[in-house]
């Protein structure tokens, strides 16, 4: 435990989401808010813009910092390489959960359609999980990249866009078994790229860059 | 004798399908330094990195106290610090100052990336160095952009870790700070290693930096190869050696040295 805390700190101090993610955080958040104060909004309408900005947020990137020599102090320290994973993970995805559910919370207050759905966990939990673990073995922007080829996607993916669950019940017998379908889809990729993912991250050389 | 801390023999490492070392073997015991020199691009980080546990040998043998070094960085305290240029900018000097062992190593509030590059390597190198009980320090280039003070208080740190039994593994083109600190020298070329020791360079077993740059420039040339330091071995000055010369597979150990 006390090693994993060692990891968490680290990625504190060399921070895996920028400053400039925070800012906007609180940005789209207050927004948010704001809109559901002085209009008649759903929970989709507010969460969708903190959700699109966690696909960037949580898309920090292993491999780039570790070759450049960024973790090295952490990855020669004994910490076992699983629970290094694990932190970075965990730090990476920390600071949209919390505004996330900070702006769940008045949503819930103010009896707003949807708030606090099934379907905008699974959006949540499965787009964080996702955006990690896709910017493991490569970077940042090029997670980025395939998150706009997503969202910009022809009319037939639509339907399965993550977006698509917030407010949405994902119960068997409600009816919507196209939300039901995506919220599957979704938590199976979310399970499949982390576990990749994590597996990269643990057992990937990290030659330095300026080397190979 | 002291215990054996590193073991490496024949290791091997590509990139992709490019090969960079082919072939190294040296034996390193606790409280003993081996510096590795050679030509850029031969392959001195990549062993560091191999010893680091970062890298993941192609073949050969490489062990740590008996174990693969990314398993022995748990029981064996390993100080690596690669230089400056692989701290993160934007984090604070006094934040990561107190990352290594939770002391106050600067006060300077400034992010790395605003320092001077003498300023971060002394940080780094810092944070490195500043655990108490150190098994096995892998430094690469360390002297390289500290100023006389920096340098002065480096191979004096680097000297008490060693002498406190802490084994050493440097890199560093400034011979003359090397053969300060290191008692075996890995000389890298052509993707494999030539371990030299100390009493092979000099036969009063103190070597210089101009001893260290002829045994390099020895090895170079192809013909007679490894001439200067096989007679030195021939004509017995080296009762010392343990692992041998070994070049393409020529091993020019002395005969064991009885008593």
């Amino acid at each position: 435990m006390g090693s994993f805390l060692r990891a968490c700190r680290y990625f504190t101090v060399v921070a895996v989401v920028p400053r400039l993610f925070l800012v906007g955080f609180g940005v789209t958040a207050a927004m948010s808010v704001g809109a559901a104060l002085t209009g008649e909004v759903t929970a989709s309408d507010v969460l969708s813009p903190l959700l699109t900005l966690q696909m960037f947020a949580a898309a920090s990137g292993f491999d780039l910092p570790a070759r450049r020599g960024h973790y090295d102090l952490l990855l020669t320290s004994g910490v076992p390489r699983w629970q290094i994973a694990v932190a970075h993970g965990c730090m990476s995805v920390l600071p949209g959960l919390v505004v996330w559910l900070s702006a769940e919370c008045p949503l819930s207050w103010w009896n707003i359609t949807g708030a606090r759905a099934p379907g905008s966990l699974v959006a949540f939990l499965a787009v964080s999980a996702t955006a990690w673990a896709t910017a493991v073995p490569s970077s940042r922007a090029k997670a980025s990249v395939a998150w706009v080829v997503l969202m910009t996607a022809p009319r037939l993916a639509v339907p399965f866009l993550p977006t698509r669950l917030l407010g949405q019940p994902v119960a068997w017998g409600t009816g919507q078994d196209g939300t039901r379908a995506a919220a599957v889809l979704w938590l199976a990729i979310a399970t499949l790229t982390t576990g990749l993912a994590g597996r990269h991250a643990v057992r990937s050389a990290v030659p330095l860059e300026v080397s190979q | 004798m002291t215990r054996l801390l590193v073991c490496a023999e024949l290791v091997r490492a590509r990139y992709g399908y490019r090969e960079v070392l082919s072939g190294v073997s040296f034996d390193l015991r606790r409280g003993q330094a081996l510096g590795i020199v050679g030509p850029a691009g031969a392959g001195k980080t990549t062993m560091l990195r191999l010893l680091a546990g970062l890298l993941a040998p192609a073949g050969g043998t490489l062990q740590i106290d008996g174990r693969a070094p990314h398993l022995a960085s748990r029981r064996t305290a390993v100080g690596y610090f690669a230089g400056d240029f692989t701290l993160p900018g934007s984090v604070r000097a006094d934040a990561w100052g107190r990352l290594a062992t939770g002391t106050v190593l600067t006060v300077e509030r400034r992010p790395l990336r605003a320092l001077s590059r003498g300023a971060r390597q002394m940080l780094g190198l810092r944070a490195t160095l500043a655990r108490e009980r150190l098994d096995l320090v892998l430094l690469d280039e360390p002297w390289e952009t500290l100023d006389a003070d920096g340098s002065a208080w480096l191979t004096s740190t680097l000297l008490t870790k060693r002498d406190h039994g802490a084994s050493l593994v440097l890199t560093s083109e400034q011979h003359h700070d090397l053969v300060r600190v290191c008692d075996v020298f890995l000389v890298m070329l052509h993707q494999r290693g030539v371990l030299v020791h100390a009493h092979q360079l000099n036969p009063s077993g103190i070597a210089t930096a101009a001893d260290l740059d002829a045994a390099i420039e020895a090895l170079r040339t192809p013909a007679p190869p490894l001439r200067p330091v096989a007679e030195a071995v021939e004509a017995g000055r080296a009762p010392e050696v343990q692992s041998g010369l070994r070049l393409d597979g020529t091993d020019l150990s002395p005969p064991s040295q009885p008593g």
